[in-house]
């Protein structure tokens, strides 16, 4: 396996008998974006959930490079570099924008002078300085999503899981978040990992898409193989034709 | 220059709560002997609250058995403190090197402390694993398991009897540094990395976790904080009360402290401070109705406030607000507006906690 990357063999998660997921493998590469695509209940966000910790896998192996991290508890997963977000986005809501931002450069910056340093430098670059000292509770719906966006950011991750990012979002909401997340990659080489369901953002930000469907893998490739998948369009569009990038 | 203001601006709340705490010192003891006790009783309930806020108002976890660590305390600064000569009739059977320690109050209340905090740190390797309910239920069977140890452990604590001969050192100034000191350690506590990481916990336990907080050494960390701080005010309790039995630090006090952090706001500093000064005024009050209706009133009319607070008001009356000067300005400002016919947003003015 490539030393710069994320990897998963064989993750099963079995839950008294319902196979959630079920001996998938993924590789997340650095400075690439990688999409994870499926209908409701292909078990996305549990897959998600086992590579970062929040669920134990039944099976399975999960290393970055050679260093296995199976069965770590979520905070040392991303202390070995592996940050995520929430599709309900849960932000701490009785802390400023800056202070939730500020939780994650702390694992970055043992003193607070330096992580509020840094938490700064994220809200500026996410344009939310003028939000930064509200309450995270009475943000609306887009700006909580940025700034969860950006608390995963401050962290430093080399590797970013984004479960549903865009989800309630406007159009031009979710334009913005989507510029956003194409950047990261460029900044540091982090590799990330999408769940999103609408196949434009997909097909515009991802370098690569797997296919989950029923907790299995289903297919895996570029934008164009995968437009190209009767498989994949059967399963997850119901034989629609899938959007231009 | 102007980073040392800002460094004296950040400690805004503690100062204004101080200056409050301050005032009261110098004013309860003119309206005499009665009135000055209550005080000290009352600044002790600060410390004591204050200490509870730093596990349960920033970890959100409200803990029903950190009066534990007050008995702990109270009983070691009792033993230390006791003169040798009384100590050689009340105690017969102690052990040597207790039968001859007599030291003053400040060794006494390191002392206190210290054994309080490595109870807390024991009892924190299991306990602070446990997720939000079961920690709360744990910590309240310490409780009884302290209670029951100090009721029988004849030798050492002269069980259900009355331990006395304790010196009474505590002041109204003692009681007094005991409050402030108290709220300026809980309130670096609260804005250090360690606090924010906890708060953070607080709101929310995945995210927390995704965000790399590792919830239980967090939980543990405050866990020993609180029990030093409530050992030093069970040391600093005992000195004042001079006689005291196991039921002073049991479930009465459990109730009463919970009662004072509920209705002044768990999740703010000040609340920790303010719940306690009017449960005092309350409990004044109902004591003086008790001379009409019976004994109980007091502990019924606090229930209710309690329950009336929680309905009506769930995050106690600060709600999560820390006092300020800018926001008594803003509020001054805002009454004046309102006077003039513009519209109420007093809420908003409240700054937050930071």
């Amino acid at each position: 396996m490539n030393e710069d990357s994320f990897s998963a063999r064989g993750i099963c998660v079995h839950f008294d008998g319902v196979k959630a997921v079920d001996g998938v493998d993924l590789e997340i590469r650095r400075g690439e974006i990688l999409g994870l695509v499926g209908p409701n209940g292909a078990g996305k966000t549990t897959l998600v959930n086992a590579l970062t910790g929040f669920e134990k896998p039944t099976y399975g192996e999960c290393s970055i490079g050679d260093r296995d991290v199976l069965g770590k508890p979520p905070h040392a997963m991303a202390s070995v570099g592996v940050a995520r977000t929430f599709q309900a986005g849960r932000l701490f809501n009785h802390l400023t924008v800056l202070e939730n931002i500020e939780v994650a450069a702390l694992k970055r910056y043992r003193l607070r002078r330096h992580a509020e340093q840094w938490a700064i430098e994220v809200v500026e670059s996410l344009k939310l300085g003028a939000i930064r000292d509200r309450l995270a509770g009475e943000l609306s719906h887009g700006e909580a999503r940025t700034v969860e966006l950006g608390r995963a950011i401050a962290l430093k991750p080399e590797f970013l899981l984004l479960d549903e990012p865009a989800a309630g979002l406007n159009e031009s909401e979710s334009d913005r978040l989507v510029g956003v997340i194409a950047e990261i990659p460029r900044q540091g080489g982090c590799g990330v990992l999408i769940i999103e369901h609408d196949m434009k953002v997909i097909m515009r930000l991802c370098d690569r898409i797997h296919v989950l469907d029923h907790g299995k893998s289903l297919a895996e490739g570029t934008p164009e193989e995968i437009r190209g998948n009767a498989a994949v369009t059967e399963a997850y569009l119901g034989g629609t034709v899938m959007p231009d990038a | 220059m102007s980073y040392l203001r800002h460094r004296v601006l950040a400690l805004e709340t503690p100062i204004l709560l101080s200056l409050i705490l301050l005032l009261v010192t110098f004013v309860a003891p003119s309206a005499g002997l009665s009135i000055e006790n209550r005080a000290i009783v009352m600044l002790i309930n600060v410390a004591l609250v204050v200490g509870l806020y730093s596990f349960a108002g920033l970890s959100g976890v409200l803990t029903f058995g950190h009066m534990s660590f007050m008995g702990i305390g109270a009983y070691a600064g009792a033993l230390v403190t006791i003169p040798v000569v009384a100590k050689g009739s009340l105690l017969p059977d102690l052990p040597g090197f207790l039968a001859n320690a007599e030291v003053s109050l400040p060794i006494a209340i390191l002392i206190g402390g210290g054994l309080a905090a490595l109870f807390a740190a024991i009892i924190s390797l299991p306990i602070a694993r446990l997720p939000g309910l079961a920690l709360s239920l744990a910590m309240f069977a310490v409780l009884i398991i302290c209670y029951q140890v100090e009721a029988n452990w004849d030798s050492l604590t002269r069980g259900r009897q009355a331990l006395l001969g304790v010196p009474t050192n505590t002041t109204i100034w003692v009681a007094l540094a005991t409050a402030i000191g108290a709220m300026f350690v809980v309130f670096a506590y609260q804005q250090s990395r360690f606090g924010l990481r906890l708060r953070a916990a607080r709101e929310d336990e995945y995210s927390a976790a995704a965000t790399g907080v590792n919830i239980v050494r967090e939980r543990r960390i405050s866990l020993v904080i609180s029990g030093a701080l409530i050992g030093v005010v069970g040391v600093v309790y005992a000195q004042y009360l001079g006689v005291f039995t196991p039921n002073d630090f049991y479930l009465d006090l459990t109730f009463m402290t919970i009662a004072m952090l509920v209705i002044g706001g768990t999740r703010s500093l000040t609340g920790a401070v303010i719940g306690p000064m009017l449960v005092a005024v309350l409990t004044y009050t109902l004591q003086q109705g008790e001379t009409v209706t019976g004994p109980g009133l007091q502990q019924v009319g606090l229930a209710i406030v309690m329950v009336l607070v929680l309905v009506f008001r769930p995050s106690g009356l600060t709600n999560g607000k820390e006092l300020k000067l800018s926001t008594v300005v803003t509020r001054f400002r805002q009454g004046r507006a309102d006077r003039n016919g513009r519209s109420s947003e007093t809420d908003k003015a409240m700054t937050a906690v930071e």
